[in-house]
Order: structure tokens, then sequence, then C-alpha cells
């Protein structure tokens, strides 16, 4: 009897091993053909992007902001124990910066501050709300967290501007090539001359007329 | 009878005399009559239709041109004469919801089009609407291409753009009466500047006002000539013939966007083959809020408006 259940116990154990294993591409049906859907969706979404802007000067963050260095964060660190006097801790606290980076306003929805996406500990990375960190080529799936809408039609190449050939080749911009993310909203940009129907010196009574 | 005075001239001696002058004419003519016979001028007018050349016709056709834009304008051009890609139709998006006015398509199409800039000739026309005006229907008595406001967007306004459609059933080539414009087979509708007499019948059949005549010979100021060139869309025309968008037919025979979709600040342009169901247009055909200008006369234009985001 022990035995049987042993047994029982290792024919589930390998159903359960395999199970995946077979499942792992699903096979479907769209409109008569049949179509192989991968089911590894849960890796990181690879889009081509040229590289990403960083601000110069500040770019790599990691030169400061390393867990050795005293003193870049501050109030935590008061009344620390000797090792804390090593250990850097970041303060998780959202507030406004008075000591660096005073010069990046941030206005990105009320309640956004800097660790909301910036990685707490690997400052040359972002962060997901999962918390598994990212790096800046891939910045797009942390504004798809919140612009879910966005980024789906940005995946279909229907949200901004891409560049390449309509037959071949498309090269995505990533978010931060036009939405600035600290301080996303647009200006309005300067519009061009309008067409020369009526000659200049009588544009003047036609504006009034409308 | 009475006899009618002449002032000493009757028919036989006019006649000789304009035997003789005549003649005189054709002997002086014969010694360039050679070169006359084979000119350029007589080419041009002996030209055949666009459709109906052979290749060495085209050959012929190309270095006769490449030489007059050699002369006119001191550079050297590239003439494409390329034919359709085959499975291909091309179809155009603009996002409504995105568009700011801002004109740089219209100038970034004036640049590579080699359109006159004195007159001036714009291919695209970017109207201004009150957004409550767009809420039912686009009345374009409401709206205007005249705006100028210095920094765009206005608010509370609606751009839309206006170029050339490439209809499916063009009103443009059932008007023309030479067959100087046809729909080619990947859909743009090209002219043959060659074959149109200029009699602007296709101007006023064209429902969406896309098509402009030349008035006067172009011009175009020298370092802002585009030589890239295709015979059918962008070459330096000639006063006295129409023109229109060609969805940048040098271009897009070559796989590369139209001028207007990469001048575009806001990518609110979209361009794909209409054939591809993974193209941009298919995607956004089946998933956002899509209408075209003047559906009920049924000329199925190959130029969608969307919206998307508003719906």
């Amino acid at each position: 009897m022990i035995w049987k259940n042993q047994m029982r116990f290792i024919i589930v154990t390998l159903i359960c091993l395999l199970v995946p294993l077979a499942a792992s591409a699903e096979h479907k049906k769209v409109d008569g053909k049949e179509m192989v859907v991968s089911k590894e969706k849960t890796k990181a979404n690879v889009y081509p992007v040229p590289p990403p802007l960083v601000y110069q000067g500040l770019y790599p963050c990691q030169a400061c902001h390393r867990r050795d260095i005293r003193g870049v964060n501050s109030e935590l660190e008061k009344g620390k124990s000797f090792l804390g006097k090593y250990i850097r801790v970041p303060d998780p606290r959202p507030r406004i910066l008075v000591r660096m980076h005073t010069g990046i306003t941030l206005q990105h929805a009320d309640w956004m501050w800097c660790l909301n996406c910036h990685s707490t500990y690997k400052r040359n990375y972002l962060h997901l709300m999962t918390g598994e960190d990212i790096s800046f080529e891939e910045s797009y799936r942390l504004c798809g967290q919140c612009h879910g809408t966005i980024y789906r039609d940005w995946k279909i190449g229907l949200h901004g501007r891409r560049v390449g050939q309509w037959n071949g080749k498309k090269l995505y911009l990533l978010c931060a090539h036009c939405h600035d993310p600290h301080k996303p909203r647009f200006r309005k940009l300067p519009g061009k001359k309008p067409p020369r129907f009526i000659k200049p010196e009588r544009w003047k009574t036609v504006e009034s007329k409308e | 009878m009475k006899k009618v005075s002449n002032d000493g001239i009757n028919r036989r001696t006019f006649m000789k005399k304009a035997g003789l002058a005549t003649a005189s004419l054709a002997i002086g003519g014969c010694s360039f009559g050679g070169k006359l016979l084979h000119s350029d001028l007589l080419e041009e007018y002996f030209q055949r239709h666009f459709t109906e050349m052979t290749p060495e016709d085209i050959e012929r056709v190309r270095a006769r041109l490449l030489k007059e834009y050699k002369e006119k304008f001191g550079r050297e051009f590239v003439l494409g004469t390329e034919p359709a890609l085959p499975g291909v139709l091309y179809a155009y998006g603009l996002d409504l919801s995105r568009c700011i006015g801002c004109r740089r398509c219209v100038y970034a199409c004036v640049a590579e089009n080699n359109q006159s800039r004195d007159p001036q000739m714009q291919w695209i026309r970017v109207f201004e609407f009150e957004r409550e005006e767009t809420i039912r229907w686009i009345n374009f008595e409401k709206g205007t291409p005249l705006y100028d406001h210095g920094l765009q967007p206005e608010r509370d306004k609606v751009y839309l753009p206006v170029a050339c459609m490439q209809c499916e059933n063009p009103e443009c080539v059932r008007a023309c009466p030479t067959g100087a414009t046809w729909k080619d087979k990947d859909g743009i509708v090209v002219i043959d500047y060659n074959w149109c007499i200029g009699c602007r019948y296709c101007m006023s059949a064209c429902p969406y006002g896309a098509r402009y005549f030349n008035w006067t010979e172009p011009k175009i100021p020298k370092d802002e000539i585009n030589p890239n060139v295709h015979y059918l869309g962008n070459r330096p025309r000639m006063g006295g013939v129409v023109e229109k968008c060609t969805f940048c037919i040098h271009r897009t025979r070559k796989g590369r966007y139209p001028a207007c979709v990469e001048a575009c600040p806001v990518g609110a342009r979209k361009f794909g083959n209409f054939l591809d169901p993974d193209s941009e247009i298919q995607q956004l055909l089946k998933h956002k809020r899509t209408f075209v200008l003047k559906a009920e006369i049924g000329t199925k234009p190959k130029f969608f408006y969307f919206y998307s985001f508003y719906g």
C-alpha cells in the first residue's frame, strides 16, 4: 500500500511537471488557420528603440548613489550606529528635494515623487510596481503601468511617431523621447504661416470677419 | 465691267512671291532641318502616354528630362519611373485628436515635392474647426484654412488637414478628357504632366478640392530643389498643368514614408499598406473610431481620419 501511495505520488508529480511543458505552446484556430501562440508573455517585451535620453552630468546615477557613499541621504543616517555611518539607507518619504536635483521640476500627477519610478537601490534603473528593476531602454513598460491604453496603442504603432520604412524595419521611439517624464505636459508649438490665398495687405480684414 | 483697282498686285504676282518666300524658308530651314526633326521639342510633343511607353521610350524620356533639368536647375536629378510594388494599396490615417495644426506637414510637402513658391502652391490644406462644430459632422463652411495664431494648438479647436484622398472611385479620373490622370495599381492617382492639357475639369470634379493648377511657370529657389524625383510625382512641373499630392510616390515606392508623415511632430499621421493585416492602417481601422470625408458620394477615399482618444 505504501508503494501504491508512492507510485501515485510519483505519477501525479510527473503529470504536474509535464503538463506545463506540453501547454507551453497553445494551439488556436484563427480564421480556420492553425496558429501557435507562445505562452512566454511574462518575459520583458523588447521593442527596438534608439538610445534613451538622459541628463548630461547626472547620468550614471550610481556614480553618486552608491551604498558606500555617506551623506547622500540625510535624515535617516543621523543617530545611526557605527555601521549606519557607512551603509546608506534611502529615505522613502515623498518630499521635495532641497540638496540636489533642484533643477528638475517634477509635475507628473500630484502624488508622484522620484522613487515612484526610479529604483530605490539601483539608481541606474527604473522600477515597476512589481518590484522588478528595468533599464531606461525599457522605460515604456513603466509608463505603460498607468497609461495602459497608450501603451497598447504604442505597441501597434498608433501612438506617436515611428521612423523607418512602411514595409520594413521600423524603430519605435521611447515615451521619454517626446514626453519629458518629469514634466510631461506639452507646451504649444509655433505654427507656420497660412497659405497666401489673399494678398498680405488684405489679411487684416479677413481676420476681423472671422 | 468695272475694273477693280488692286494697287498693282494681282493674284499671279502674289502667288509667285509667296512661292518664292516659302521656298527660301524651306531651303534655309533645311540647313538645320536635321536638328529640328530630332529636337527635344518635337520629341516632347510626340511623346506617348506613360502607360503606352516601352522601356526604351521611357529611357529616352528620362535622358531628355535629365538633360533639361541639368540645364534649367544646374543639378543632377535622379528620375525614377518605377512601377507600383505588387500587392500594395496605400492608405493613410490621420489622428484628429492629435493634430495641432502646426502646418509642418504642409511645408515639408512643399520642400519635398518641388512645389512653386511664387505663386505659392500647397498640396495640403489644414482646416481649423471649433470643437462644437465637429461633434455630429464636419461642415467645411464653418472651418477655415487661413488661421494664424502663432502658437498651436489653439484651445477648443480641431485641426483637419486635407489633401488628395487617392479615392478608389476617383471623380477626377472620370472627368479627365485626355486620360492624363489615372489610378495606378498601388492606389495612387497619378498625373502624366506631359499629357495634361490644363483644362481643369478634374479640379472641378474633385469633391475635396485637392487638385491645384499651375497658372504660371512654377518658381522654386535653386537651393530648395529636391533632385530625387519620380516621373509621375514630384518632378519639376511646367506651367499649365494640374498637380496634387501623390503620397510621395518617389519615396513610397522605395519603402520610405511620405514627407508629411516624417514631419509631423506629434505623430498624427499614419501610412501603410491597406492590404497588409498587420499594418498600422488596418489596426486603426479595426480599433479606432474612423471616418472618411464625404462618404455619401461614393468616392471611397483611402484617407482615413480617426480619433485615438475622446473615443
